[in-house]
């Protein structure tokens, strides 16, 4: 009895700082975590209702109402589909009407959103590579798909000291989940 | 009363009463804190449901919503080309840059990143250290490093190199 009274001191300090440790601070950081959490939810929220108001800003500008009638031509430029069959006509067409011929052509169409701009709908591209046996054919052909309806950029160029070039160019679509 | 009395004999209760009193504060923090964090956990899962919802109804209302539909289509054309870069004037300025000493194995464009990496070769050292120097040399074009390399054989220097363009490059 004499011996537990004498350490009583000890296993209080002891207790407290077990509670501390075990307790008190885990707690501590978890509320911090949650708070942070909540944070940013709060950003997420006037982010959404600061994009309601612009929608609603958009809607009333009639320069913005002007783009509804050229609607058509947008879709071509970047429409709302892959239309990967469009693409392939697209350059069998180049090919035909040119003479250029890519060794290979290859398809990948891409599956995560791409943003340009934060209050905009996001796209998706659609990347393609081509090869040609010199690099006069790769400008050429790059040339006439920068002027071409769809709106595609070259996203590498390479070639070598034979001639061969190789291209990855990519289209894009608008990424509308419906 | 007696035993008490016997007890505070035994007990210094002057010393425990201090960490009695820690203790109880510390319980109290403790439930304190547990409450707060069931609380605040609460609201972030009401808050982050009601956010989804919103946003999902969100999504579907502006999908619809051809004005911003357009609006979306518009501005990603126009972030679209002015992200494009003259492949054509890429090359040529890059001729126009390099010493003419230079044999060129291998060329590689990549505009999202701004950057050309080449491979080749050069006669001698002498050609070598001072193309080398050109590239690691202060301007307003380009900032440049060899990549891998030198290799020396029968008088030719070969290696690889990347510059990273800066924005005089393109105009």
């Amino acid at each position: 009895m004499n011996i537990l009274i004498k350490l009583l001191p000890i296993i209080l300090i002891s207790t407290i700082f077990y509670l501390l440790i075990y307790n008190v601070y885990p707690l501590f950081k978890e509320i911090i975590a949650l708070e942070k959490k909540l944070n940013q939810l709060r950003d997420r929220e006037k982010e959404i209702n600061a994009l309601e108001k612009f929608v609603n800003q958009l809607e009333a500008n009639e320069n913005i109402k002007s783009l509804l009638a050229i609607k058509d031509n947008l879709d071509e430029w970047l429409p709302k589909d892959p239309k990967t069959d469009h693409l392939i006509y697209t350059f069998y067409n180049i090919f035909k009407e040119t003479g250029l011929g890519s060794e290979n052509l290859n398809f990948q169409v891409g599956s995560e959103d791409i943003y340009f701009h934060k209050n905009v709908l996001p796209v998706r591209n659609i990347s393609m590579s081509f090869n040609f046996n010199s690099l006069d054919k790769a400008i050429r052909f790059i040339k006439i798909i920068e002027n071409n309806v769809r709106i595609m950029s070259v996203k590498e160029v390479s070639f070598s000291k034979n001639g061969e070039s190789q291209l990855v160019v990519e289209a894009y679509h608008l990424s509308v989940k419906q | 009363m007696n035993n008490l009395n016997k007890l505070k004999d035994y007990v210094p209760i002057g010393l425990i009463l201090p960490f009695l009193i820690i203790l109880a504060v510390e319980g109290g923090l403790i439930y304190g804190l547990d409450f707060y964090k069931k609380n605040l956990s609460n609201k972030i899962t009401i808050l982050e449901s009601s956010l989804n919802l919103k946003e999902e109804e969100n999504l579907k209302k502006l999908v619809k919503d051809e004005t911003y539909f357009v609006f979306s289509q518009s501005v990603n054309i126009v972030e679209i080309l002015k992200q494009r870069k003259d492949v054509e004037k890429v090359i040529e300025r890059f001729n126009s840059l390099m010493p003419k000493f230079l044999k060129l194995d291998n060329f590689n464009f990549k505009p999202s990143l701004n950057s050309i990496s080449f491979s080749g070769s050069v006669s001698g050292w002498e050609n070598f250290f001072k193309l080398k120097d050109y590239l690691l040399r202060e301007n307003k074009y380009f900032v440049g490093k060899i990549e891998s390399g030198p290799t020396y054989n029968e008088g030719i220097v070969n290696f690889s190199a990347v510059i990273n363009l800066k924005p005089d490059f393109y105009q």
